[in-house]
């Protein structure tokens, strides 16, 4: 595929010089063509060259424009693509000739290479749509013609990017405005034509005539200063090829120019030559454009019958169908009888511009034509402006697409971590308060049951220790009394053993019953009760020093009694357990802090062993101190003592 | 004073006890009569028109106690012989009985022998004890045995931190106990050894070679 397209696209330069009649090496063209199509390395490259000379003799020989035509035909075959290509040429073959036809065929052929999308493809289209509106001009439907060049030729021609067919478009356009004299707007399409040409290196030919429009414009505008360096790039231009046909334009636009820059002489001269070369080529519509610039150059000067003369001449050789040509001619020719004098004819001559200018400048047409071109215009621009505005918005809305993307993430993985870390949070916040709560509630339902049972203990204690003194005590007493009385009076000598044992169950029930509940604690408060307790405990082998400070007296009998019974144990197991012989007992207060200190030179213990062991008094010790929400510290070695530190909260 | 025959009481709520000290003590000459009574406020009363010589006070009584009733007795009846006789064998209860001035202490479970023995001290102006409570008593009456108290191993951890110079937050992170249980322990040392300060105290302990 990629061979089939290189090729043509070769051809491709070509195809635009053999369309418009190339200046130079007409023959060398053709040769080379007619080489092509017989020898050519392939079918299409046959069909391609036959095409080109039958676009080539489309303008001077139809029969061989024809048998081109049909060689063409067979070399394409079946090719799809050849196919559009020899609608195209057919078109063209009928151009002069039927114009309904060739229109027709253009625009099929513009169908047919719409499948494919290549730049050659994109330059026929182009071609096509602008033949077309060559032939609506030839229709005279010039709306049409500016409608199909802006909105479909020049489009295609840019899709291709085929400067030179766009400036070549342009000055079609520019053309078209200039005939309807709307100068400034036909210089403006000349201008954008130049300037594309410049980038483009159009054939000669091509830019000549470009050129000489626009001079043509810039002398209708008064604007000399302008035209003439563009009638002067022309002139430079077209130096080599005096025999050339484009020297008919430019002898025109010199005439015109130098008429309008008051310069009849000069403007005669070019106005001469161009003749005489149009005459040679046989050119006739050049001809009368020139007979008519004379006609006009002769008006100027005043020379009426002159200028009569050239321009019937030109009138008598303008095919009626060149209307707007010809209604120029009756309004001059209107004019110059007017200016003889001749008013009859001059009317006549009036009221047939009128019956042309009737049938081919409605008013609305020039209306019609601004409208189609600033409907192009605008789509142009807007086209422009939202293809821009696209990329824009589409870089924009990449970036900020990219940037809401990049966010989103963002923001979503730091809510997803700050949602997990709260719940995370909550769940084990509330998890701790729920057992902290637990706990809590534990703990003040044992302390106060705790506190229940020892205070019902306390009290069952004191009821018992009571019953203990004052029943049991009592009598025990008493019948020791009479028993040692009578003893004493009647001695029997077994009695006086009886009499000790009762003393001593008597001082039992006394020990007893103070432990139970130490009647000094109620009477005379806890630092006495410590003291009567160290008092009670000392013997011989065990000496007891007890110091105190700061005990307050106004202390709840609870917590008096549980202290005391701390002592209490503490003293015991000192003695008891650890057959201590000295023993230090501490007892500090200090507003709500309670502090206790036993200790003892005593066996002591292995400290580990208090962890496991759970000696009665120890732990009798342990929960009475958790009681009072206190901290209990044993420190002991074995063979050197013990030292018990309570710190008590009342 | 021996020829007179003295009025005894006997201040005891318990039956059995006043009818065996009755028994015990009617029979003695030396006695001109016996009374019992087994309230404080019976005692109270008859004391308002009679007197007596020798009072065996119990000290539990359903309607007060024998410590207030003894004082009472004293000072109406300064020259009574009051003798506390109780199954209580507290310090402090004997202690305060003799404070308010009574001859002397003796318990219920004594002899009936050593009770009469009292009773005839007591009136020569002995202070009289029972065995069991002689030993009770014993430091209330020797003064200053030991001028200084002893040291627990605490204390000594303390005064060794303080003579560092160590602040209380120090030592109380060293002790793991709270600055609060710290400043007690050093504010007792100084009223233990009546020292004003930190500085007196450290300097005491040096002297005394207690540090």
């Amino acid at each position: 595929m990629k061979h089939l397209f290189s090729i043509p696209f070769i051809l491709l330069a070509a195809l635009t010089i053999a369309k418009a009649q190339p200046l130079v090496d007409e023959k060398k063209y053709v040769d080379s063509l007619v080489q092509l199509e017989q020898y050519g390395l392939t079918d299409s490259l046959r069909a391609r060259a036959s095409y080109l000379l039958s676009d080539f003799w489309s303008y001077s020989d139809t029969a061989k424009a024809l048998h081109y035509l049909q060689a063409g035909k067979k070399y394409g075959g079946e090719n799809g693509y050849l196919q559009a290509v020899h609608r195209f040429y057919e078109a063209g073959y009928f151009f002069d000739t039927d114009v309904d036809k060739a229109l027709q065929l253009y625009a099929k052929a513009a169908g047919m290479f719409s499948r494919f999308r290549t730049k050659e493809s994109y330059v026929f289209q182009a071609r096509a749509w602008r033949n077309s509106g060559a032939l609506y001009q030839r229709k005279n439907d010039l709306t049409e013609m500016v409608n199909l060049i802006l909105t479909k030729a020049i489009p295609m021609a840019e899709k291709a990017g085929e400067n030179m067919l766009i400036g070549g478009y342009y000055a079609d356009v520019g053309m078209v405005f200039m005939n309807l004299r709307v100068h400034a707007k036909a210089a403006g399409y000349f201008d954008k034509s130049l300037a594309y040409y410049k980038s483009a290196r159009p054939p000669l030919h091509t830019e000549v005539t470009t050129l000489l429009f626009a001079t043509d414009n810039y002398v209708y505008m008064d604007s000399l200063a302008r035209a003439k360096p563009l009638l002067d790039q022309a002139g430079e231009l077209l130096q080599p090829f005096p025999e050339s046909e484009y020297n008919l334009d430019y002898c025109n636009s010199a005439a015109m120019y130098y008429r309008t820059a008051g310069n009849p002489r000069q403007s005669l001269a070019h106005l001469q030559r161009g003749i005489a070369l149009a005459e040679k080529l046989n050119k006739q519509y050049k001809l009368n454009e020139l007979r008519f610039h004379l006609y006009k150059l002769y008006f100027v000067q005043g020379q009426y019958e002159a200028a009569r003369k050239t321009l019937q001449l030109a009138i008598d050789e303008t095919p009626v169908n060149l209307d707007g040509n010809r209604m120029i001619y009756f309004m001059n020719m209107s004019d110059t009888y007017e200016k003889m004098g001749n008013l009859p004819k001059a009317y006549e001559w009036l009221k047939k511009f009128n019956s042309v200018r009737d049938s081919v400048y409605p008013e609305k047409l020039k209306s019609e034509l601004a409208t189609i071109e600033s409907k192009y215009n605008v789509a142009e621009k807007e086209k422009q402006i939202i293809r821009l505005q696209a990329e824009k918005q589409q870089v924009q809305m990449k970036e900020k697409n990219q940037r809401l993307t990049n966010w989103l993430l963002g923001s979503a993985g730091l809510l997803l971590l700050a949602i997990s870390l709260l719940l995370v949070i909550f769940y084990r916040s509330s998890r701790k308060r729920a057992r902290q709560k637990l706990i809590e509630i534990e703990q003040q339902q044992e302390l106060k049951l705790a506190n229940a049972m020892l205070e019902g203990e306390e009290q069952e204690r004191q009821r018992v220790a009571r019953d203990l003194h004052d029943g049991l005590g009592g009598a025990l007493s008493g019948i020791m009394i009479k028993l040692s009385d009578q003893q004493r009076k009647q001695p029997v000598p077994y009695l006086d053993e009886a009499i000790g044992q009762l003393e001593d169950s008597i001082g039992d029930l006394r020990r007893i019953a103070r432990n139970m509940m130490p009647d000094s604690l109620l009477k005379s408060g806890l630092e006495t009760a410590l003291r009567d307790l160290c008092a009670s405990l000392r013997t011989d082998d065990t000496h007891i020093e007890f110091q105190a400070n700061g005990i307050a007296q106004g202390m709840p009998l609870a917590a008096q009694a549980n202290i005391y019974r701390i002592v209490q144990e503490l003293l015991t197991n000192a003695i008891r357990h650890a057959h201590a012989r000295k023993i230090i007992l501490q007892c500090i207060q200090n507003g709500h802090v309670f502090l206790i200190t036993a200790e003892d030179d005593g066996r002591g213990f292995d400290a580990g062993i208090l962890a496991t062991s759970n000696g009665i008094g120890l732990s009798n010790i342990r929960n009475r101190v958790n009681y009072m929400k206190g901290r209990l510290d044993i420190e002991s070695t074995p063979a050197e003592g013990t030292t018990i530190n309570i710190e008590l909260y009342v | 004073m021996s020829d007179h025959k003295k009025i005894l009481a006997v201040v005891d709520d318990h039956p059995i006890v006043i009818e065996g000290m009755k028994h015990l003590l009617e029979a003695d000459p030396r006695y001109a009569a016996v009374l019992s009574f087994t309230d404080a406020g019976s005692f109270r009363s008859y004391l308002e028109s009679n007197s007596v010589d020798i009072v065996l006070l119990d000290i539990m009584l359903p309607d007060g106690n024998g410590i207030d009733l003894c004082r009472e007795i004293k000072a109406q009846l300064p020259g009574a012989c009051i003798l506390g006789m109780s199954n209580l064998a507290e310090r402090s209860t004997v202690l305060e009985l003799l404070q308010h001035g009574a001859s002397g202490y003796i318990l219920k479970s004594s002899p009936a022998a050593e009770i009469l023995n009292s009773i005839e001290l007591a009136q020569r102006g002995e202070v009289v004890l029972s065995a069991a409570l002689k030993g009770l008593i014993v430091d209330a009456f020797v003064k200053n045995a030991k001028p200084l108290p002893s040291l627990t191993k605490r204390e000594k951890q303390l005064l060794q931190l303080l003579s560092e110079g160590k602040t209380t937050a120090v030592i109380a992170a060293e002790l793991y106990l709270s600055r609060y249980t710290v400043d007690t322990y050093r504010k007792n040392l100084l009223q233990k050894f009546g020292a004003k300060n930190t500085a007196e105290l450290l300097m005491l302990m040096v002297q005394e070679k207690l540090l």
